[in-house]
């Protein structure tokens, strides 16, 4: 079973997530809520994959990608932001992110998403 | 700077589209029918609303979010506190009434929804007008309204005595869900923003 890190400063959304992942094959290998917790947490974890928000206090989920890209290559990690503009997009593009996804969003889409970049799809 | 009514005009067409934007993200993450209107664009004596917010002596949990950039203003997403319990219920698909209690979670949903709501802003800025936005992360508040509302003002208060604030009203489930959006563009900054506005024409 692959094991997902939830990045996203606001709970709700991280149940949410968990929710969708769980009930779809996933486990939940740990929640963080900005982008320095999520880097510790995907070195103690090493998750398969991340679900990592834009918008987050301390240090945000572009700061967040870079630091875990650094640290892992190969990370597989998915940007799950309200912010729909090109120029997030880009940054996170940019950045190595392995997707992205605008909120509100379709379960499935999160699902497949994850499947792709995992190779399970 | 003194706002004049084609300045009213115009910041009347950039925040109605931006509402209705709003509006469908919001009806998206509900899946519910939710429709927010904006009631009305004004510049008002900063005394004389937070007077009237004062008489208001309900608690209430307000979301703060600020946008930087080429449009600068600051929003909140006021809501009273037994609204917030109907609003995580809707927001966590659960019949209404499972909520009873203020905690992390129902704190949570106030954050995301001046989340959802400022992203939609900022996107349709950015899209629509060509303006650059950047957000800050949401910071939740409980308190009366009128403590929630003075904080809300504190800065531009200390600038100038009028705002110009934009207020819009809910409507969740057919049910008149009764929190409020206000929008508070900075008055100094703009004379520059809808010149740039009126570049992109």
């Amino acid at each position: 079973m692959k094991r997902v890190l939830v990045v996203d400063d606001a709970c709700v959304v991280r149940m949410i997530i968990k929710g969708v992942l769980e009930s779809n094959g996933f486990q939940i290998a740990g929640e963080a809520k900005n982008g320095r917790e999520a880097l510790s947490k995907y070195m103690e974890l090493k998750p398969d994959a991340v679900t990592m928000d834009i918008i987050m206090p301390e240090a945000d989920g572009i700061q967040g990608l870079k630091d875990i890209l650094g640290f892992d290559k190969h990370a597989k990690v998915i940007m799950v932001s309200a912010i729909d503009q090109r120029e997030s997009l880009m940054e996170a593009i940019r950045a190595g992110a392995s997707d992205y996804i605008v909120k509100p969003f379709e379960d499935e889409r999160i699902v497949t998403a994850l499947k792709r970049v995992l190779g399970e799809s | 700077m003194q706002i004049t009514e084609n300045h009213l005009r115009v910041i009347n067409i950039i925040f109605g589209l931006s509402i209705d934007h709003a509006s469908r993200t919001l009806s998206k993450t509900l899946k519910t029918g939710a429709k927010i209107e904006m009631v009305r664009a004004s510049v008002i004596d900063i005394s004389k609303i937070t007077e009237q917010m004062n008489e208001n002596p309900r608690e209430v949990s307000g979301a703060f979010v600020s946008l930087e950039g080429d449009v600068p203003l600051k929003l909140l997403f006021l809501i009273p506190l037994q609204g917030v319990f109907r609003l995580t219920d809707l927001f966590m698909r659960k019949p209404l009434g499972t909520t009873t209690e203020f905690n992390e979670f129902t704190e949570s949903v106030v954050q995301e929804v001046g989340n959802i709501l400022a992203s939609s802003i900022s996107n349709v800025m950015v899209s629509d007008f060509g303006v650059k936005t950047s957000l800050s992360s949401p910071t939740v508040r409980n308190d009366f309204a009128g403590t929630i509302f003075s904080m809300f003002v504190m800065e531009e208060a200390m600038i100038t005595d009028d705002l110009l604030l934009i207020e819009t009203r809910f409507e969740v489930s057919k049910t008149e869900l009764e929190c409020c959006l206000f929008l508070l563009p900075r008055i100094s900054s703009l004379e520059a923003t809808i010149g740039k506005i009126e570049v992109c024409k």
